[in-house]
């Protein structure tokens, strides 16, 4: 079902007056299977409702609908009557939770939720203050306002940056991904190549001082012939020459 | 008690390589030995060509060149340098 039809579908249920809903629930608590269907539906706008404020998350709206309607049953099945307040008041909180719960589970960063709630709270001190004062409050300020830790404030900062996909191409160079930019640490430079190399050629150069006999025994110490006794098969050392 | 300590490195152990004594046989059965060799000597005459090549090495690292002969890590790689030149190969990663 396309999100306009279900739109369409979801329009056709009216509000449940008071009575309506104080009989539906009642009966829904005593296990009424048609109750809780009733009261479900009638309230599905509600569930849109919500939904839409989140809509600008990167979750799709169908997503976000699916995941309200998932909160709105358990309120449903939780909800008391008795207590005198309306569903509306009740679900909307069941509604939210499944939201926000969908929302953090969704992102590549996985968070506690009291650590997204306190990012929420970062951006929102953060945006309040660029509106007052035209730039963004260094980390320790930030942590003054909300009375938190510098260090903790820091490490959700830093977690909360949104990821770049390595392989996604730099807008203004054509051809070149983000992944390109990132050294290669196993790999050495060129001026400490060359110092190798330099540093090689020497050792080779020392070679011709040896004595024929240190020469002789170096090679057999390092293994360089296959078949130490068998002497024939290998280049023969200055000592046999 | 023994006064020597393992180095700091452990010790360098080679492919198809052999020990001082089986050195000192090998000399002494291909004849290039008059008499066989204490594995002593066959040692010394090993740190001798060692410290003659480790000159480079220590005039770059600032350690004396008696500690670059004898480290394990330098043998190491001086084996690699050579058997790779042994190969005909190119490429040398230290």
């Amino acid at each position: 079902m396309s999100t306009d039809l279900y739109y369409k579908h979801v329009g056709k249920f009216d509000l449940l007056t008071r009575q309506q809903e104080y009989d539906l629930a009642a009966k829904a608590k005593d296990g009424c299977i048609k109750s809780k269907h009733l009261m479900v539906e009638h309230n599905l706008r509600l569930a849109i409702h919500i939904a839409k404020k989140y809509s600008k998350t990167k979750c799709s709206m169908e997503e976000l609908i699916a995941e309200a309607n998932v909160g709105l049953c358990k309120a449903v099945d939780k909800f008391d009557h008795t207590k005198g307040f309306r569903f509306s008041t009740y679900a909307t909180w069941w509604i939210k939770q499944a939201i926000l719960r969908y929302i953090s589970r969704s992102t590549t960063v996985k968070f506690a939720s009291g650590a997204r709630n306190k990012i929420y709270k970062i951006n929102i001190a953060r945006k309040n203050y660029y509106e007052e004062f035209s730039c963004y409050p260094e980390d320790t300020e930030l942590a003054g306002l909300l009375d938190m830790d510098i260090r903790e404030l820091s490490e959700l900062r830093c977690a909360n940056q949104w990821p770049i996909n390595l392989d996604q191409p730099i807008n203004s160079e054509a051809g070149r991904t983000y992944g390109d930019l990132i050294a290669d640490e196993n790999t050495p430079d060129q001026s400490e190549r060359l110092d190798h190399e330099q540093i090689i050629d020497s050792i080779k150069a020392r070679l011709a001082d040896l004595k024929p006999l240190e020469e002789r025994v170096m090679r057999l110490r390092f293994g360089i012939t296959q078949d130490a006794f068998d002497t024939t098969k290998f280049p023969k050392s200055r000592s046999q020459q | 008690m023994a006064n020597k300590k393992k180095h700091a490195n452990g010790y360098a152990t080679f492919e198809d390589g052999l020990g001082f004594r089986e050195i000192a046989d090998v000399l002494h059965e291909s004849g290039e030995t008059p008499r066989k060799m204490r594995h002593t000597s066959i040692r010394n005459y090993f740190l001798r060509g060692m410290e003659k090549l480790a000159e480079p090495i220590a005039k770059e690292s600032g350690r004396t060149v008696r500690e670059v002969a004898r480290d394990p890590r330098f043998q190491i790689a001086l084996a690699e340098i050579l058997r790779v030149d042994k190969d005909d190969k190119t490429d040398i990663d230290l």
